[in-house]
């Protein structure tokens, strides 16, 4: 019984943001990849807010690299945040822009995932 | 002389005379035979006889005249000259005459007597009319007295019987009086029977209340002529009679009055809150008066002009809701009440809204329609709020002021009971407070056991205080959890609670084994007051040997849970409550404890509910414990709440230690895990754990980050081994030790798998392990896929 994710999906004009909580790995993959399937239908790009995450493994950054290869996708990871290091291991801003804050998404606008 | 002995003396003289006259004259017929008058003078003797002799006397005389004259006649035959026939005719009419005079007389001399009788009785009567005090009186058919005594003058002002002769009441009377007066009479003209009526006449200022009978006069004809009445004042037995009925309606109100706050006090005595209180006494007012708006309101002591509503009885729902707090800028009745210190009270709605205009709107919707009530809620001198008493429909003067009286008695009762509610409740937030503070605990580190600990308390103030857990790291590496629950409640629980687990803290740190710890604690709690009957648990976790002891004082017993989920409730050694000395010592129980056990030790809140055995609550918490066996453990209390309070209220405050073994030794970690994804984060928890403190060992203190790292790496190691390591339970082991600043991480599984960066997620499992680990190294032999992780631990900076 995993019931450590939660996220939250915040659409507006110009984009959607889904923001995550709690801990990712192979238990709970499926379900981010659902709450993914949900902001993908939403106005592009996804943004995804990490700075409240817990904890990521390779399970989650596959739900978002899968997620980034459909729509438009970046990713919000604050230097403070708790899975900074993880972010910074995985290789994932090869291939999704990552970003430090919400403000760097606005000023580099909707970039090609 | 009697009047009868002198009637017989008179009856004899005249019969001695009349003889005397008969032999006279018979005498002198014989003397003179030709002479007519002597033969004449037996009828002279019947004559006096008739006349002054009694009716038989006369016929004796007259008959004895009649045969002497006859005889004398037939003697002396015709010789006078007169016929013998006519002689005869003569003195028999003579003696019938005599008779007959005789009888006119005996019936005159009845009458007369009659005569005398009737007014002899008559005068009589009207001493008796004159003499009595009671207005006795005749009248005609026009309304005019005929007679009346004095006391009937009396009652119409005047100062005689005669006086009213020939007047009608309304020449007496003031007109409604007389009309009234004037109407009965008519009434007993009409039907021709006796009545009976209930007059008030003022007599000398003062009013005064006449019973009259009054009955039809009939002529001899039965024609109804006039009327006769007495009349009887009854004022001072109607005045008595009244001023009984007064009090005995009195009484009887008083004595519901007295009901009614007995009631009260007795339901209100039972409640504890001030709410529960304001209810109580509302509900008894409800069911007893009538229909009417009530309401308890609570004032601020330094503000009067803010309040808060206890209850509401007979309110709208959104009239409760607007009055429940302060409506600012609003003068309101309790304010005045509770500022003055004075009850109140309205006759009606129209009162009270001249006396408080800006209520006029709720007055009305609240369908205030009768008198209105405020009494203020004052315990000694301290005026804690209002009860307040709306009536919708008016009351009787009598009623009302009987329930003016009532909630006047009432108002001290409910007020006193409140301030008692507000002590209590203060006392068991300080109760509160003061268990919370000392509960406070800095867990100890170690890295070899993870410790959770949570006092939560119940919904009932006054019930909190008293339990306790306590956690001490011993000297020989053995960890002592304590938990434990005093008789009692509120402030004097919590400091027996805080001397009992003071004296406990220094038990465990000095004696070998629980059950040593529980039998001076049997002979220590006969030195602490209200100590005897506490219940507690004490178990000794030695990680290092993987061992459990634990002894249980009437404590509900704690849980263990295995890594495999096997669930025990450890019973066997339960002795009685401390100072309950049984017959046998207090005894150990003693299990093996693998790493990655659990322990739940709490107090009876957690699983006691009203009204349902103690074991539906232990398989409850032993389901709960087990549905939960894959969170963190550091989750866990709040979450056996939670699944625990999901259905049912928790009353009672509860104390809880949840532990688990992390590992034998802070060199070494090592756990055996399911192929499946939810042991992960427990799995994670547990390693953090180890890695981070500070250990009472070899091990220095690691930085964050480097934990995170470890702890990342190894996940996905675990994450791998899970998805290809060929299944099954505990078909996974992790092996982690210390070496000086390095850190070797292997996990064992029955699979044949290779590292693959095809793979989109292994790929890049694979990757964060390379670039985290200093060396990484995948070996698959026949027993399956062994991965070693090397990573370097960095100190905080």
């Amino acid at each position: 019984v995993n019931d450590e994710l939660a996220y939250e999906i915040v659409p507006s004009g110009d984009r959607t943001v889904i923001r995550l909580r709690g801990e990712i790995d192979l238990a709970n993959s499926a379900d981010l990849a659902k709450a993914f399937d949900e902001a993908a239908g939403l106005v592009p790009p996804v943004v995804i807010d990490v700075s409240q995450l817990d904890f990521i493994d390779s399970a989650g950054f596959a739900a978002i690299h899968r997620l980034a290869e459909r729509v438009p996708t970046q990713v919000v990871v604050p230097p403070a945040a708790r899975t900074a290091r993880a972010f910074g291991v995985s290789g994932l801003s090869e291939v999704v822009p990552v970003h430090e804050s919400m403000d760097d998404v606005r000023s580099e606008g909707s970039t090609e995932g | 002389m009697t009047r009868r002995r002198r009637l017989r003396w008179g009856e004899s003289a005249v019969a001695v005379a009349c003889v005397s006259i008969l032999i006279v004259s018979l005498v002198g017929a014989l003397a003179a035979p030709d002479d007519v008058f002597p033969a004449v003078f037996p009828i002279v003797a019947a004559f006096v006889a008739a006349t002054l002799a009694s009716l038989r006397l006369t016929v004796v005389i007259a008959s004895l005249a009649v045969v002497q004259f006859t005889l004398v006649a037939l003697w002396s035959d015709s010789r006078t000259g007169w016929p013998l026939v006519w002689r005869t005719v003569f003195v028999v009419v003579s003696a019938g005459l005599a008779v007959v005079l005789a009888v006119l007389r005996r019936r005159r001399d009845r009458e007369l007597v009659q005569i005398r009788g009737d007014l002899q009785e008559s005068s009589l009567l009207r001493t008796l009319a004159a003499t009595s005090r009671d207005p006795i009186y005749l009248k005609d058919r026009k309304g005019q007295y005929l007679l009346a005594n004095d006391a009937t003058a009396r009652a119409l002002g005047r100062a005689l019987g005669e006086d009213l002769r020939g007047r009608r009441d309304r020449e007496l009377l003031d007109g409604d009086v007389a009309d009234t007066i004037e109407a009965e009479d008519q009434q007993v003209f009409r039907s021709g029977t006796v009545q009976e009526f209930e007059d008030v006449l003022e007599v000398d200022g003062e009013p005064h209340i006449y019973l009259t009978h009054k009955a039809p006069l009939l002529d001899d004809h039965g024609f109804v002529v006039g009327l006769t009445a007495v009349a009887k004042d009854i004022t001072i037995r109607r005045n008595a009679l009244t001023r009984l009925e007064d009090s005995e309606h009195r009484l009887a109100r008083l004595s519901a009055s007295r009901q009614l706050v007995a009631e009260v006090a007795s339901r209100v005595a039972v409640a504890s809150d001030p709410e529960r209180i304001a209810g109580e006494a509302l509900a008894v007012l409800r069911d007893h008066l009538p229909r009417h708006s009530g309401a308890v309101v609570l004032s601020e002591p330094d503000d009067p002009s803010a309040w808060r509503s206890l209850a509401f009885t007979g309110v709208r729902p959104d009239l409760a809701a607007r009055w429940h707090d302060t409506i600012p800028d609003i003068h309101t009745p309790s304010y005045d009440v509770v500022t003055s210190g004075a009850g109140m009270s309205f006759a009606g709605p129209a009162d009270y809204k001249r006396a408080y205009p800006d209520l006029a709107a709720d007055i009305d919707a609240a369908g205030v329609g009768g008198p209105t009530f405020l009494e203020p809620l004052a315990a000694g001198t301290r005026i804690l709020g209002v009860l307040s008493l709306s009536f919708h429909e008016p009351l009787t003067e009598p009623d009302a002021s009987s329930t003016c009286d009532t909630l006047r008695e009432l108002a001290p009762v409910i007020g006193h009971s409140l301030r008692q509610a507000q002590f209590l409740e203060l006392e068991g937030r300080i109760a509160r407070s003061f268990q919370e503070a000392m509960l406070e605990l800095d867990e100890p580190v170690d890295s070899r056991i993870m410790l959770a600990t949570t006092y939560q308390a119940g919904s009932q103030l006054l019930e909190a205080g008293g339990d306790w857990y306590d956690i001490v790291p011993l000297a020989d590496g053995r960890i002592a959890l304590m938990v434990g629950d005093v008789v009692g409640r509120s402030l004097r629980a919590a400091t027996v609670m805080g001397r009992l687990r003071a004296a406990m803290r220094a038990l465990v740190l000095t004696l070998a084994d629980p059950a040593q710890v529980l039998s001076r604690l049997d002979d220590l709690v006969e030195t602490i007051e209200d100590a005897s009957f506490a219940t507690c648990l004490c178990a000794f976790i030695d990680p290092a040997r993987g061992t459990l002891a634990y002894a249980s004082a009437g404590h509900p017993p704690a849980v263990v849970i295995a890594p495999r989920g096997t669930i025990e409730l450890l019973e066997d050694v339960q002795g009685g409550p401390l100072g309950v000395r049984g017959r046998r010592p207090r005894r150990n129980g003693r299990r093996d404890i693998e790493v990655g056990s659990r322990l739940v030790l709490y107090t009876d809140g957690l699983v006691e509910r009203r009204r349902e055995p103690l074991d539906a609550g232990l398989t409850r918490l032993v389901d709960a414990v087990r549905a939960s066996r894959h969170a963190p453990v550091d989750q866990l209390p709040g979450l056996l709440i939670d699944v625990l309070f999901a259905d049912y209220e928790q009353r009672d405050d509860v104390a809880m230690i949840c532990a688990e073994v992390v590992s034998e030794s802070p060199a070494h970690f090592h756990r055996r895990l399911d192929a499946d994804p939810t042991e992960l984060r427990s799995a994670r928890r547990a390693l953090a754990h180890w890695v981070m403190p500070a250990s009472t060992g070899d091990g220095a203190a690691v930085s964050q980050e480097t934990a995170s790292d470890v702890v990342l790496a190894v996940s996905e190691a675990l994450a791998n081994a899970i998805e290809h390591g060929g299944g099954g339970p505990q078909s996974i082991d992790l092996d982690v030790s210390r070496d000086g600043g390095m850190l070797h991480a292997v996990v064992r599984d029955r699979g044949a798998w290779r590292p693959s960066s095809d793979d989109p997620v292994r790929g890049r499992g694979l990757q964060i392990m390379r670039r985290l680990a200093e060396d990484l190294a995948v070996e698959t032999d026949d027993d399956g896929t062994t991965v070693t992780l090397t990573l370097t631990l960095r100190s905080p900076s």
